[in-house]
């Protein structure tokens, strides 16, 4: 932009200054708006009673299935219900099918006739908005039909089992799942760092006491690079990139983003060589890389105006070919907009595709175990459950290829990718299970507009592997959220949080029958937790006083659970004016090593800092290093042989990892 | 009582989430000036800027389970926002569609004497893009990703743009 123009803008925004805001819009009146809004739906009460009273025998299943609901949802003391026939009658209920097997797409009339769905479902949605008072049912379906963006509460990606803890020479990214490698802005493989700069990759040579400048892969200015991988001399570079596509008469022409896995040769790391690119529809997710097999998860939305004969705006396109039907796995219900695109490739051969799926449906929160992917996409429909819900879909994969397994639908949204762990074959997962359309959930047809109804609640799920129910906790911790979890063999951890932060611990080690072993209660709260050495569990979350209201700083927690029935905070510390952690939003952020004993990551106060620990019995936390960083928000640190490395932007810092002096420093 | 006005976003929206109205209104306060500018240069009649911006904060309000973890409230509800101004050009075109022929005022050079006229000599897509780069500070890839199109292409739409407000402001 030039700077004639940037004044330009200046000014508009001075000449613009003088604007009032409408009385009607603000702050304190939208307040009042909002909660008369919610005050309003409640005192539908009488007028649904009557309703209720004259629909009574219409709606039979209906109630058995909510009182169903109630019941094990009132069943709060932690007992555990093996009720697999009343869920299924309640699954079943709202024409969402649960058979365990997924279909395929027949073929793309199939998808279309998903997409008009959609499409009906959304307008709907929008002309919902303008009577939000008004005592119509429909809005109810308005409420629920909001479920495509599909964020499975609050869920981003996914956490780690370090990778990084092992015994190694050099860190790698903090993984959600050991054995399966992750992406990251950062990356080394011992002897080199692969830096991700805006669009250039650098890459600098740490093998002598000097860092060395190698040089750098530069990207064309469209290509929004996300992350890279290294491995045995491939360097693999991540990146959207858009392309236009013109629309019936000039008009109307679209932009299609796609994903692209480039891969460099990078043997003569002065010279980066293209070896070969994968593309896929679709804005880059995730990827994950398991031996040579690289997997490549993208969200691609398809277009629900589409024209049906327009199959490239609604289905989605691996190496400009679309994918065949029977590669596209239907979602439980007859609707559907977004995808989440898997395509795998041999690093071995970069440019050809091995195999792909695309789950179709309305995307969301994807976990990678050793051997399965599992797509977990919200579903809030207050028709079809009094709760959220989420649809989980299993895909096998090995060597490339990928295979549907199964799927089902469990009650209650996932935090994150730490509340669904694989183990042994069995799926374990925490949720939390809100209301669906929050006040105007159906349970008003019992006349009891009670608290209970809005109140949040969590559960713990058992599945096998063909994803059928082995066992279930529910009601636990009513009114407060999951925040984290962390699932360690036979037994997991999880914390909720309202004003005190429980740190419940639960036997798995008989799927059939798991119980919750203990529950500590201590101010504030951890939004990560990570295995630390022998019957230690590190806890990275925010300090909050007694009654919930002041937040003092970022929180490092040291739980002593060798005794998992008897769990203890042993040690604290308090990042005091330390307002966050980069590791609550993205736990690649965190650099955490037993073996080295360090714990690292970056947290923001007036600026962003890079903080290292680390813990002792007898000393606690001690602090080693905390250095702020320039501008750049994301930094990362990286260790190999005797220094660490601190990454910000484009500058690097290393330092002895003994006493922790500088030794060197390069801007790029 | 917590306190709202210091709490980081991340935890207003974990509120919000939970149905805190008070949580949310903060986060809205924070940013409402700059979302009714938005609408009020984007749409023509000051009545549908305000309802635009009612409209797209219910939505947001009952809608905030659907923020993912990693976006920020401002972009979302901006992008909301965008799609409410949207919806009233369909609406507006379809009511105009309705009424005779008035001679088209807004040609009038002479007359477009402040920004808000200015604004109206623009498409209605060059006023979203502008109402984006100065209201909501986005950059050209940022405003790209929201309607859907290349950064190179919002960026010389939006030089043409600025450059028609120039002429007449000027």
């Amino acid at each position: 932009m030039s700077f004639e123009q940037e004044q330009f803008e200046e000014e508009l925004k001075a000449k613009t200054n003088e604007v009032e805001v409408p009385d009607s819009l603000k702050p304190e009146n939208i307040e009042k708006m909002l909660e008369q809004k919610t005050v309003k739906k409640k005192k539908w009460k009488p007028l649904y009673t009557v309703c209720a009273a004259a629909a009574c025998c219409v709606l039979v299943i209906g109630i058995a299935v909510a009182g169903n609901g109630m019941l094990t949802k009132n069943n709060g003391d932690l007992s555990e219900t093996a009720d697999s026939a009343g869920r299924k009658s309640s699954a079943d209920s709202g024409g969402v099918s649960v058979d365990k097997t997924i279909a395929s797409a027949e073929d793309y009339d199939q998808i279309y006739k998903y997409i008009k769905a959609e499409k009906k479902n959304q307008d709907k949605l929008y002309g919902g908005y303008g009577n939000t008072g008004s005592v119509m049912p429909e809005s109810r379906v308005d409420d629920g039909a909001m479920e495509d963006s599909a964020n499975t509460a609050a869920g981003s990606a996914e956490k780690s089992v370090s990778a990084a803890d092992q015994a190694s020479a050099y860190s790698d990214t903090n993984v959600r799942q050991e054995g399966v490698g992750e992406g990251d802005i950062v990356k080394t493989d011992g002897s080199r760092l692969y830096i991700l700069n805006g669009q250039k990759i650098q890459i600098v040579d740490i093998e002598g006491e000097e860092m060395e400048d190698l040089g750098a892969i530069r990207m064309e200015d469209d290509c929004f690079v996300s992350e890279l991988y290294v491995k045995d001399d491939k360097l693999v570079v991540v990146y959207t990139r858009s392309e236009y596509e013109d629309g019936e008469n000039g008009y109307g022409g679209m932009y299609k983003q796609y994903t692209v896995a480039e891969t460099y040769d990078v043997s003569n790391p002065k010279e980066p060589k293209s070896a070969g690119m994968i593309t896929q529809s679709g804005n880059f997710y995730t990827m994950r890389v398991i031996g040579d097999y690289v997997y490549m998860l993208s969200n691609f939305q398809a277009d629900v105006q589409a024209a049906r004969d327009d199959i490239s705006s609604y289905i989605p396109e691996i190496n400009g070919k679309a994918v065949d039907s029977a590669n596209i796995l239907l979602p439980q219900y007859i609707r559907g907009s977004q995808y989440t695109v898997v395509a795998s490739f041999s690093l071995k051969d970069p440019d050809k595709k091995v195999d792909s799926k695309a789950i179709f449906g309305s995307a969301g929160l994807v976990y990678v175990s050793n051997e399965n992917i599992y797509v977990c996409e919200g579903y809030y429909n207050s028709e079809d459950s009094i709760v959220t819900q989420t649809c989980i879909r299993k895909v096998a994969y090995k060597d490339g290829s990928l295979k549907a397994v199964g799927q089902t639908r469990i009650d209650g949204t996932l935090n994150d990718s730490f509340s669904i762990d694989e183990y042994e074959g069995n799926l374990r997962l925490v949720t939390t299970v809100s209301a669906t359309g929050r006040s105007v959930s159906p349970l008003v047809l019992f006349g009891t507009v009670s608290d209970t109804a809005e109140k949040d609640s969590n559960a713990l799920y058992i599945l096998d592997e063909n994803l059928e129910e082995l066992s279930k906790i529910d009601g636990l911790a009513k009114d407060e959220m999951v925040y984290s979890a962390r699932f360690m063999g036979d037994t997991g951890y999880f914390v909720t949080y309202k004003q005190v932060d429980p740190l419940f611990s639960v036997d798995l080690s008989d799927p059939k029958k798991p119980k919750i072993l203990g529950e500590l209660k201590i101010p504030g709260f951890s939004d990560y937790l990570h295995p630390y050495g022998d019957g230690l569990l590190l806890g990275i979350g925010m300090d909050v006083d007694e009654t919930g209201t002041v937040t003092n700083g970022v929180k490092l927690s040291m739980f002593d659970i060798s005794d998992p029935s008897n769990v203890k905070e042993v040690e604290k510390y308090v990042l005091e004016d330390i307002y966050s952690s980069a590791v609550s939003y993205n736990y690649k952020a965190a650099l955490i090593s037993t073996d080295r004993n360090l714990i690292g990551f970056t947290a923001y106060g007036q600026g962003p800092h890079y903080y290292l620990f680390s813990y002792d019995g007898k000393d606690g936390f001690k602090c080693l290093f905390d250095r702020e960083l320039g501008s750049s928000y994301e930094g990362r640190g990286v260790y190999s042989g005797d220094k660490i490395y601190i990454v910000a932007g484009n500058t690097v810092e290393s330092y002895a990892i003994d006493g922790f002096k500088k030794v060197d420093d390069i801007v790029l | 009582m917590y306190d709202y006005e210091q709490g980081s976003e991340l935890e207003l929206i974990r509120r919000s989430r939970k149905g805190d109205v008070k949580a949310f209104s903060e986060l809205y306060a924070r940013i409402h000036v700059e979302l009714y500018k938005f609408a009020l240069y984007t749409l023509k009649h000051p009545q549908d800027a305000e309802d635009a911006v009612s409209e797209a904060v219910m939505a947001a309000y009952e809608n905030i389970g659907g923020l993912k973890k990693e976006e920020s409230f401002r972009g979302w509800i901006f992008k909301i926002l965008s799609n409410q101004c949207r919806k009233k050009f369909r609406d507006t075109k379809q009511t105009a569609e309705l009424e005779t022929d008035i001679p088209d005022e807004e040609k009038d050079y002479a007359k477009a004497h402040d920004v808000r006229e200015a604004f109206l000599l623009l498409s209605e897509e060059e006023r979203m893009i502008v109402a984006f780069s100065v209201f909501g500070g986005y950059q050209s890839d940022e405003i790209g990703g929201m309607l859907d199109q290349k950064a190179a292409t919002v960026r010389s739409k939006k030089t043409r743009a600025l450059e028609k407000m120039r002429r007449v402001l000027e």
